[in-house]
């Protein structure tokens, strides 16, 4: 049983290279941003200051403390 | 004469025209889907039956190679159908032809779809269609949307990293004196189905400028949607995320195993066509090797993923490598491979 779960997974992990959807106007990563409210409004503080052409990237600490660098 | 244009209508659409159909709406979808049906009819059907005779080739290929079937012995049969049903008499088909018949045009759909969706697959996630205009959809929207510009040749000074959102400032004119201006994230937008033009946009955490104030404020409301017949002027801003070296390197060693299922899978769905096998054992063959193949491809290339997250323990690895050997030896022994 453990094999097939193992397998499902490795063959899932694989296949969603595939068949993961391309045609959406905002990233993966962007719509998980978006799903957390605290990640949220630092993203788009972090766009907002990036529209000033003096700053030429920001970075922000997400929920997950993963740490992601914006360009713009 | 009416009998014989009737027939020979009714032959081209169903056996040409219509797999050729069935190929262009798997190769048209998600954002370009309406491409589909946009266009000149003449156009339509002249492409329509161009992919129609490819598909038909390649089924008739496939086909005639499972059952035994020669170009000739299918041209007698055929000339008798169509002579008795020329001559208005019930043609003599036999229950057994029939379902071979019914197969075969199972057959051509799948083969169609099939490939509809292969060749779009292929061309969008090689991003052919950014490197080759000739390639590229009607729906030019999807490519500034998506910020896939920055890899078209023309804008390849703008590359900067990994496109995660758009950012859109609209400059409305909704009948006032003073025109509107709008700034949001891009979440959605909708192409009319007769045109094919950009119909509506939609926006997300958008601010409106205040004149008084002279800044962003902003809309109450979740998203906002704007009649792209309504915009004077529209200026897209992406933000791209700098990757790290690791990143880079995944996104490489996704690429790398793509192209190595892509040209393993290729060869498990041909080969076992060139065999002198049952067509169950072929299907059975193709079925047990592409398994076989995607555990293979995820057993070698395990040591050297650098995603974390996906990455196989080295225990695991010892239970698909002895699932890969079974599966390996079925697929040998159903292609007659090994004695």
């Amino acid at each position: 049983m453990e094999v097939i779960k193992l397998i499902s997974r490795s063959v899932g992990g694989i296949l969603g290279i595939y068949f993961r959807s391309d045609m959406e106007v905002m990233s993966e990563e962007a719509k998980r941003i978006f799903s957390n409210e605290e990640d949220r409004e630092k993203y788009i503080k972090a766009v907002e200051k990036l529209k000033n052409p003096d700053i030429k990237e920001e970075k922000i600490t997400l929920s997950n403390n993963e740490e992601i660098t914006l360009v713009s | 004469m009416e009998g014989q244009i009737t027939i020979t209508t009714v032959i081209i659409i169903v056996w040409l025209i219509f797999p050729g159909v069935v190929f262009k709406r798997f190769y048209y979808k998600g954002q370009f889907a309406k491409q589909f049906g946009v266009g000149l009819f003449a156009d339509r059907l002249i492409t329509s039956l161009f992919w129609g005779i490819i598909v038909q080739i390649i089924t008739f290929l496939i086909y005639s190679r499972s059952f035994g079937f020669t170009f000739t012995g299918i041209k007698g049969k055929a000339s008798t159908v169509y002579a008795s049903v020329a001559d208005n008499r019930v043609p003599d088909i036999s229950y057994s032809n029939l379902l071979y018949i019914l197969g075969y045009l199972a057959f051509l759909i799948i083969i169609a779809y099939c490939l509809g969706s292969t060749i779009h697959f292929i061309i969008r996630y090689f991003k052919i269609d950014l490197k080759y205009p000739v390639f590229r959809f009607a729906n030019h929207w999807n490519y500034y949307f998506r910020g896939e510009i920055v890899s078209m040749r023309e804008f390849k000074s703008l590359k900067k990293g990994k496109w995660l959102s758009t950012m859109v400032d609209v400059v409305i004119a909704d009948g006032s004196e003073k025109n509107k201006m709008i700034s949001g994230f891009l979440t959605q937008h909708s192409i009319s189905q007769r045109t094919g033009e950009l119909e509506t946009i939609y926006l997300t955490s958008a601010t409106r400028y205040s004149q008084t104030e002279k800044k962003f404020n902003p809309i109450p409301g979740d998203c906002v949607v704007i009649p792209f017949d309504k915009v004077i002027d529209l200026n897209l801003r992406y933000t791209f995320q700098v990757l790290t070296s690791d990143q880079k390197k995944g996104i490489r060693f996704i690429r790398l195993l793509s192209c190595l299922l892509i040209s393993g899978f290729l060869f498990i769905l041909i080969f076992p066509w060139y065999l002198n096998l049952n067509v169950f054992l072929k299907i059975g063959g193709i079925i047990f090797g592409s398994i076989t193949w995607l555990l293979f491809v995820i057993i070698t290339s395990n040591p050297i993923d650098p995603r974390p997250k996906v990455k196989i323990p080295e225990k695991d690895l010892w239970n698909l490598f002895i699932t890969m050997v079974i599966f390996l030896i079925i697929t040998l022994l159903l292609l007659n491979i090994v004695p």
